[in-house]
């Protein structure tokens, strides 16, 4: 058992990870922006239904919403069948499949971030920003998102972090294959399926860690440089 | 000319207002707090839709109920200047001045950045962020920041609430400065007589959401004092008048107003200026007889309109001095002077106690 050293299959978890990490993260994140300025900020019909709808993969059992992204996403799902058959592109069973897992399970916390973020701002400075003259959308651009910006790193953190530990949709939804499927967690409880594999283990569950912490650290480094811009 | 005629009504509180503004200059609208001021000029703005009227400016309508016609916020063309400033922490004050600046207008402005940063003094600001500003250089950016964005007209809901004593004082001679520089109408919500003394040519007077009164400011303004029963040390009258000599040496103000002329001590001002100044009723020393040499400079004769008993034994008397003059004495002067209705009497001002330097037109 080597400590200081990483096996080729212990880094492609690695990477796969931070890949999968990486564009559940970009892809949710409009979506993510969107939806929390919208519960902050508009009073609509069916809003606690929205509200509720989003919130739903935080407490509904993760293996649950891999089944549900099986039946939709699946080779012969619902939606599925049809991308593939128009686009030639499919979830099922590859690194792609595993990133919209972890986008779905991140999601509410990432609308959490944004929402809690927008809602600190005073609705005032958009009130003057359109006695100025600026369009509803030039006064999202210009005022609202940029103030919003600390909630959104947050909201990035927390929703990379969940995508790093993202298990039971994944698996379920396109299961266990090496260098396609298998990220950190995946990897782990694969090692702790063989006898003696909990030192590899061991070593696994030390880096999660470390990328973890590595991610808080970036976000509070962002976060405070944009304290200090508005402090000169 | 902005007019407008609406109706809201807001919780408890049903706003019903009707009056207009000429092209230029100040209108203020003047009540107690929760009187619907802020209301008012957020309806003017867009802020809030009115239930039922309409508002135009120049004839075309910015609001219309009948019509159906609702111009949003930003295509109104106001810039509007707000009690907490509001600019935006996230850009310094030189791209706050330019947020707006975008926006064009129906008639040329012939004010750029330069001349509005040095008519406010708010040059050397520019890299500043709006938390490293104080109360009085923040409500300076925010009006520069209304100019600059082309406005058809300015509203201003309290601009000087949240300032100590000596910035509200300058910060006043700023938005007059900008009141007379600038051709266009400024609607002022305050409830500070002071600063419609120093700003307001008309004002609109609100109570419990509704105009109770619109007209010339002084006149509202003095006819309010008496009929409020306010007695406290400032219950006084409010005069206009123009200056017809200024001494640089002895600092004094000739003014030339409807009792004659007033010695005022003054900063300086120019020959010709319109100005507002205010006799105090408790300043107004009365004397039966013409009095001999006195220091006094300022002497009035007329005849006694009124006497109103006042608390602790004092009476407040009326008297017709071309305009009318309060004079404050105790119920044994009045006694010994032996006041009474139609009785002539004269009245000494000191020059030194009149509130002056309300600059209200430059020379024509």
């Amino acid at each position: 058992m080597e400590w200081f050293s990483l096996a080729p299959a212990e880094i492609e978890a690695i990477k796969l990870s931070l890949l999968v990490g990486f564009w559940s993260v970009t892809a949710s994140l409009p979506a993510g922006i969107f939806f929390g300025w919208l519960l902050a900020r508009k009073d609509f019909y069916g809003k606690s239904l929205l509200d509720g709808i989003l919130h739903l993969p935080l407490v509904i059992p993760p293996v649950v919403t891999g089944f549900i992204l099986l039946i939709l996403f699946g080779k012969r799902g619902i939606i599925g069948a049809w991308l593939e058959q128009v686009f030639g592109f499919t979830f099922a069973f590859n690194w792609k499949g595993a990133a919209l897992a972890s986008a779905i399970m991140s999601f509410p916390l990432m609308v959490r971030a944004v929402r809690l973020s927008v809602e600190g701002i005073d609705t005032g400075l958009e009130q003057a920003a359109k006695t100025l003259g600026r369009s509803p959308a030039g006064v999202f651009f210009s005022i609202t998102l940029p103030l919003a910006v600390p909630g959104i790193i947050a909201g990035i953190v927390l929703a990379f972090a969940r995508s790093l530990g993202e298990f039971g949709a994944t698996i379920t939804f396109v299961s266990n294959i090496p260098g396609e499927t298998r990220t950190l967690p995946i990897a782990l409880y694969s090692l702790l399926q063989i006898p003696g594999g909990e030192p590899a283990a061991a070593k696994l569950c030390v880096i999660s860690i470390i990328l973890a912490f590595g991610a808080l650290i970036v976000s509070e480094y962002f976060a405070k440089r944009s304290r200090k811009t508005r402090e000169k | 000319m902005l007019e407008l005629n609406i109706k809201k009504k807001l919780g408890d509180v049903n706003i019903d207002v009707a009056f207009s503004a000429g092209a230029k200059g100040v209108t203020a609208v003047f009540g107690q707090s929760g009187a619907g001021k802020t209301s008012v000029i957020n309806m003017i703005a867009g802020l809030i839709t009115p239930d039922e009227g309409f508002i135009r400016f120049n004839g075309k309508p910015l609001f219309d109920a009948s019509q159906k016609i609702n111009v949003p916020v930003h295509k109104r063309a106001v810039g509007y200047v707000f009690q907490d400033a509001r600019l935006f922490p996230n850009m310094n004050v030189k791209r706050n001045l330019m947020y707006g600046s975008g926006r064009s207008s129906g008639h040329a402005i012939a004010h750029g950045m330069d001349d509005v940063c040095s008519l406010l003094g708010i040059g050397h600001l520019l890299d500043r962020m709006p938390s490293r500003l104080s109360g009085g250089e923040k409500q300076r950016v925010a009006i520069g920041r209304a100019l600059l964005s082309n406005p058809d007209m300015l509203l201003m809901d309290e601009p000087l609430a949240s300032l100590d004593r000596n910035r509200r004082h300058e910060l006043l001679d700023y938005i007059s400065v900008v009141s007379r520089d600038f051709d266009i109408p400024i609607i002022y919500v305050t409830h500070a007589v002071e600063e419609i003394v120093k700003l307001a040519g008309n004002m609109a007077l609100m109570e419990n959401g509704r105009l109770k009164k619109f007209g010339g400011a002084v006149d509202i303004l003095n006819d309010l004092n008496i009929s409020s029963g306010y007695e406290g040390r400032d219950f006084g009258v409010i005069c206009e008048g123009s200056v017809t000599s200024y001494n640089p040496e002895t600092e004094l103000a000739v003014i030339s107003f409807g009792g004659g002329s007033v010695e005022v001590s003054s900063a300086p001002v120019e020959p010709g200026s319109g100005v507002r100044f205010k006799i105090n009723a408790i300043d107004v020393v009365l004397c039966a007889s013409k009095p001999p040499a006195t220091s006094v400079r300022n002497i009035y004769s007329g005849p006694i309109l009124d006497v109103v008993e006042r608390s602790n034994h004092f009476s407040d008397v009326l008297m017709d001095i071309g305009v009318p003059l309060w004079a404050r004495v105790s119920g044994q002067s009045l006694r010994d002077l032996s006041i009474k209705r139609g009785k002539n009497i004269y009245a000494l001002v000191k020059s030194a106690v009149i509130s002056a330097g309300m600059v209200i037109n430059p020379p024509e």
